[in-house]
């Protein structure tokens, strides 16, 4: 079985942890942080090293996550909370797919039916899958780089359209607190790493690249944000269904460089199209688990085609779109991504203490 | 074990051949014949050193040992089989009923070792593979000097029996590679090996790829380098050019000039080459794409210059950028076959009639015309044109792709690309390997040329027995 | 290979449902550089000056430049109605401003922002300018010149703006901050007409309450305003020093504002070099450069309580005074929220003018006439 190292893992969750920050992000955060929301990220960032700290524990056992939900909680328990999880990441893989489908339609090809755009990228997904997410992983070695060079470039520019007086003053505590959860809540995907533990090499790396680059990817939201809420200010924002787009269509180097967007959306479709790989893997893979099956890759066309049909399902409009995000998919990714891991920890510390007392126990008698 | 070989066996054999030749001597114990295939044996060396020494009292086992018969070049034979193939390879075999041997006095007609034909280089060795593979092997051996560069010689083909060389340093090389390239070339079933195709197609670990998945090259200094990092090479007989496998993309990217002069003007060459590999593959599908469907992304001075330039002309872009891909991959096949007598009035034509007639009678633009001549020319900067060739087909997908579905077509059709070349693997190392696939990302050496002072360690893709190269 | 085929087969199935409808060529694209609205007694008069390639048989200049004015009731009708006036499909992202004609403006111009940042094609950083003394109807209709569109003009005429501050370039996301927000008012420049449009020069700003346009504010008090909201680069300043003239150019000006026992406090600093001064004006002497220090000083204080008093007649606050007092205290800000511009009326101020003189731009001795 070919491998993926831990670096290209957490390059894949960088790359997935973009899309729906830059696209999404900035509306939540701007709406409810005020102008102060750039700040949100480093609160986040901080509480993403401590979990960290929970995931590589995890990881170390070398366990993927459904032996850890065996191991925990048992095999019935964790058949039921698998298929839980089975089924919150196909509604997951739909409501990204219907994302980056929305975008595209409502961007840059407003004539054109979404439809197009679901099938060939899911036809584009089925086909990269058919080797594995190794193929995924090496794409993305080259994908993020370039994502970030690009992203940085961009932000460079705007930076010399801020204005500061948008993002002052900073007195909005609570609702900073609020918006970090938002943050946290995209951040969480690093917890797929535990899916493919047994796919992973290098696994004492976790720690030192996991850190690094939640310190890597906050600095960039931070300065995202800035550039964004500084360029237009955030009462402009919460009008807008895309503010980065919007934002980016301001950029102009003489009469040389303008209007990037469509470039930056295309852009954005290779991030959407490494999330949709990457999770949709993880839950196959998790599927594979719970029913025992070895080769999941007759279930890619299966997989992608239910994804396709709840696609139109996911909202008629944005708005609705991003209520459902806001109401069901943030909490449950807070929950699943975060509670759990943590809960299986403890439970799983909780148990080895009680099995070590207990065969000391049995020696002593 | 050995087997008495009779020589009437051996006539039965070739008797219908004109150019098989025997002698027979008499001996007082028994008859010495000489068989051999004229044409494929020097006479005067067969005459003096073996024919004039055959002795008539001693038997021919006797008369070898002594050095009766002395010649450097002698192999006893132990079976038949091994006769005839000597025989057939323009050995002269000596046979007495009992004992065989076989004395290579071969004198083939071989091209002298010259220049190479398309790896050309202003500054490194300017030798190059011969279809004789005894003197590629000898142009190996010139330049590694050492015990531990290793030839084993296989034959290939049910009927041609072609010598199949592999070579390998074996205190470098990984020893579960050598033992993969050896597996494929002994699973090779094939009725000969005349083109160079066959053995690519063996090394290939995807058949359908446009990609290549072997080096092919005629210089023998590219080999050498190749083997000291790590790599095996295969040699044909009666091919000029080696295999160098693993094959990675970097390596499809480097030409022996790279090490030949300053290492900072080779790396900036270098990258430019990477640069031209994105050019090529998408500057028309971004052109199509940028003047049909994102005109927003053109300034307004450029996208009025080219809408000014494309007015009157009655077919889209995406059709006048496919045409003219198409028209000149027909000047290009054209090139190739055609008479060199005929070359001047094939090159006129085709500028004048794809560039100035064409343009004047409103069928292309000029800005396509451009577009697609930059896009052309970036594919013979390609140093190897097997990869070129994989990429110009890609070229046309992705404006196809472009035309279709502009700037999403375009990034689509690149991931399409990228995942091919990601899911390939040329025995065990990634395609894309330093850049992607590796524990390590190494742009050292790869990316830019790195100076061979700097350049301590072997790649360590290929885990090497021993990654460091210098002391 | 037969799963290869039946993928291309399917693929080419699918083709017609590919994005063609969106594709359109370049050169059946007119590109709409400047969007003209004037109020007329049936609606809005909506003017599109466009470029667009020209046949090539006429080889002057690059472009073929057009103009097409339609009778709307709104602004996306209008933009609509452009359509059917044009063999062309037309594209507005490229936009280089947009022109309110004066009567436009006083009507009110938020239902027009609202519109057009929500638009997909519409960049936010497009200046809004008003047209004085013409309508824009017939800058755009007589504005351009054989090598020159009047969208260029214009955008010329802001790039170079900052040399005299007498005016700025104000983006549509800037007026949408300004609209919604309380504590400011809009503030835009306008171009003044002559020749029925055919010439045209930056005036400086004018002023609105709320959405609808007040007043035209004079180049002077323009850059009064712009001196208060710390908007300028560079300004020209001529004095009268003993009947000699000194022309000061000012830069690197830095004005902040704060309050403090219920007064507003504005510093300014800013450094002046001395371009020219009439013969008789010693530069290097130190005693006459505190004088022309003091005296610029003056004028500026001059200028600026010119332009509060100004402001405050209408009264309009386009000087971020509201801003500073919201930063300050947000929650006492709260109380004035509904009726900031009056309140800006009663304001108490104080301006502090502080300036140095660089003495390294200094030319030299000044040269004297010797005999008749």
């Amino acid at each position: 079985m070919r491998k993926m190292s831990m670096r290209q893992t957490l390059m894949m969750v960088v790359s997935i942890i973009f899309s729906p920050t830059v696209r999404l992000f900035s509306a939540f955060v701007s709406g409810r942080g005020d102008q102060g929301a750039w700040v949100a990220p480093i609160v986040a960032g901080c509480g993403m090293i401590l979990f960290v700290l929970v995931l590589d524990r995890l990881i170390r056992d070398n366990r993927n996550f459904y032996q850890h939900l065996e191991y925990s909680f048992g095999i019935f328990g964790a058949k039921a909370l698998a298929w839980i999880y089975i089924l919150w990441g196909i509604l997951l893989s739909s409501v990204q797919i219907r994302y980056y489908a929305q975008r595209v339609a409502s961007t840059i090809y407003t004539e054109i039916d979404m439809g197009v755009f679901v099938f060939i990228f899911l036809a584009i997904c089925v086909y990269v899958l058919n080797s594995g997410i190794v193929t995924v992983a090496r794409m993305n070695e080259l994908f993020l780089p370039v994502i970030l060079i690009v992203t940085v470039a961009l932000l460079g520019l705007l930076s010399a359209k801020i204005d500061l007086r948008a993002l002052f003053p900073v007195n909005n505590p609570l609702s900073i607190a609020h918006v970090a959860l938002f943050n946290l809540a995209s951040m969480g995907y690093v917890t797929f790493t535990l899916f493919f533990v047994d796919e992973i090499e290098q696994k004492e790396k976790f720690k030192k690249y996991a850190v690094w680059g939640t310190i890597g990817v906050s600095l960039c939201l931070v300065w995202l944000l800035l550039a964004v809420i500084g360029t237009i200010g955030p009462t402009v924002i919460e009008k807008l269904p895309y503010p980065f787009f919007a934002v980016v269509k301001q950029i102009s180097i003489g009469e040389f460089l303008q209007h990037i967007e469509a470039f930056v959306i295309t852009l954005w479709i290779v991030s959407d199209f490494v999330m949709t790989c990457f999770i949709s893997s993880a839950i196959l893979k998790l599927m594979g688990l719970v029913t025992k099956k070895g080769n999941t890759r007759e279930l890619l066309i299966p997989y992608f085609a239910l994804c396709a049909c709840l696609v139109p399902m996911m909202g008629r409009t944005n708005f609705e779109l991003e209520t459902l995000s806001e109401k069901v998919f943030i909490p449950l990714n807070l929950i699943l991504l975060f509670a759990m891991p943590i809960v299986i920890l403890l439970v799983g510390r909780i148990k080895n203490k009680i099995k070590k007392h207990c065969a000391g126990e049995r020696k002593m008698i | 074990m050995k087997e008495s070989i009779s020589p009437r066996e051996i006539i039965d054999v070739f008797n219908k051949n004109t150019d098989f030749k025997q002698r027979i001597i008499k001996n007082e114990n028994k008859n010495i014949y000489i068989f051999f295939i004229e044409g494929m044996i020097d006479r005067v060396a067969l005459t003096q050193f073996v024919i004039d020494n055959v002795p008539k009292e001693l038997s021919l086992r006797k008369a070898v040992e002594n050095g009766k018969i002395s010649f450097c070049a002698c192999a006893e034979a132990e079976s038949k089989k091994a006769v005839i193939s000597g025989i057939l390879r323009g050995m002269a075999a000596v046979l007495d009923g009992e004992d065989a041997y076989l004395f290579d006095v071969r004198k083939t007609e071989k091209r002298s070792v010259s220049q190479p034909d398309e790896e050309s280089s202003v500054k490194a060795s300017k030798d190059c593979f011969v279809e004789e593979v005894k003197v590629n092997t000898t142009l190996l051996r010139k330049k590694i000097i050492s015990e531990h560069l290793v030839l084993e010689s296989i034959q290939i083909g049910k009927q041609s029996n072609t010598e199949v060389v592999l070579a390998y340093m074996d205190n470098v090389a990984n020893g579960d590679l050598i033992k993969a390239v050896r597996e494929k070339l002994d699973k090779i079933d094939v009725d000969g090996i005349i083109t160079p195709g066959v053995i690519e197609q063996y090394l290939s670990s995807k058949l359908y790829s446009v990609f290549p998945q072997t080096v092919i090259t005629e210089r023998p200094d590219k080999v050498c380098r190749h083997l000291l990092s790590g790599r095996c090479a295969v040699l044909v007989d009666g091919l000029p050019i080696g295999y160098i496998v693993p094959a990675t993309v970097s390596q499809f990217m480097s030409t022996p000039d790279d090490y030949s002069g300053n290492f900072i003007f080779a790396s900036v060459v270098r990258v430019l080459r990477y640069f031209l590999l994105f050019v090529q593959v998408l500057l028309p599908g971004a052109y199509i794409a940028l003047t049909t469907f994102h005109y927003e992304m053109l300034p307004s001075k450029l996208a009025l210059s080219i809408a000014q330039a494309k007015s009157g002309v009655p077919f889209p872009v995406a059709f006048e950028i496919l045409a003219m891909l198409a028209l000149f991959e027909v000047l290009v096949q054209a090139g190739l076959h055609m008479p060199k007598s005929s070359g001047q009035a094939v090159s006129i034509v085709g500028a004048l009639v794809v560039g100035e007639a064409a343009i004047n009678a409103d069928l292309i633009s000029p800005a396509a015309l451009i577009i697609v001549a930059v896009s052309v020319i970036c594919s013979f900067a390609m140093p190897n044109q097997e990869f070129g060739n994989g990429l110009r087909l890609w070229r046309v997908v992705i404006a196809l792709a472009g035309s279709v579905l502009g700037l999403f077509g375009v990034v689509a059709g690149g991931i399409v690309l990228l995942s091919n070349f990601a899911r390939l693997e040329s025995f065990g190392v990634p395609y894309l390997a330093p850049f992607a696939g590796v524990k390590k990302i190494r742009l050292r050496d790869e990316l830019v040329v790195f100076p061979d002072k700097l350049n301590r360690f072997r790649p360590s893709e290929l885990n090497v027995k021993n990654r460091r190269r210098t002391k | 290979m037969k799963k290869i085929f039946a993928v291309i087969l399917l693929l080419t199935m699918l083709l017609p449902l590919c994005a063609c409808r969106e594709s359109e060529q370049i050169d059946e694209i007119a590109f709409v550089k400047v969007l003209g609205l004037d109020k007329t007694k049936d609606g809005i008069l909506l003017t599109a000056g466009m470029q667009g390639p020209k046949p090539k048989e006429q080889n002057l200049g690059s472009s073929a430049q057009e103009y097409i004015s339609v009778t709307c009731e709104t602004v996306s009708q209008g933009l609509s109605l452009l359509e059917a006036e044009t063999e062309k499909k037309i594209f507005f992202g490229q936009i280089n401003s947009v022109l309110f004609g004066e009567e436009f403006a006083k009507h009110g111009i938020l239902d027009t922002v609202d519109y057009l940042v929500g638009s997909d094609e519409l960049r936010f950083d497009i200046p809004l300018v008003v047209v004085k003394d013409t309508t824009a109807s017939k800058l755009i209709e007589n504005g351009s010149e054989e090598d020159m569109h009047v969208s260029e003009k214009i955008e010329k005429l802001l790039a170079v703006i900052y040399s005299t501050s007498i005016s700025d370039k104000v983006e549509m996301s800037k007026v949408v901050n300004m609209l919604e927000d309380p504590f400011r008012s809009v503030y835009l420049p306008y171009v003044q007409a002559e020749n029925g449009g055919k010439d045209f020069s930056l005036g400086g700003f004018c002023v609105f309450r709320g959405d609808k346009m007040l007043d035209y504010l004079s180049p002077e008090i323009s850059r009064g305003v712009n001196f208060l909201n710390d908007n300028v680069e560079n300004a020209v300043l001529v004095l009268t020093l003993d009947d000699a003239r000194v022309s000061l150019k000012i830069s690197k000006c830095k004005t902040k504002k704060q309050i403090k026992n219920g007064i507003f406090k504005v510093d300014v600093s800013f450094t002046s070099e001395i371009l020219q001064a009439d013969s008789g004006i010693d530069e290097l002497d130190e005693k006459t450069a505190q004088r022309i220090i003091e005296k610029q000083n003056g004028e500026i204080k001059k200028l600026l309580e010119g332009t509060v008093e100004k402001l405050k007649d209408y009264p309009t606050d386009c000087a971020g005074f509201g801003k500073t007092f919201e930063n300050k205290s947000p929650k006492e800000a709260k109380k004035f929220e509904k009726n900031w511009n009056e309140t800006f009326g009663r304001i108490k101020y104080e301006i502090n003018v502080e300036s140095k003189i660089d003495p390294s731009k200094t030319s030299g001795k000044p040269v004297k006439q010797g005999g008749d």
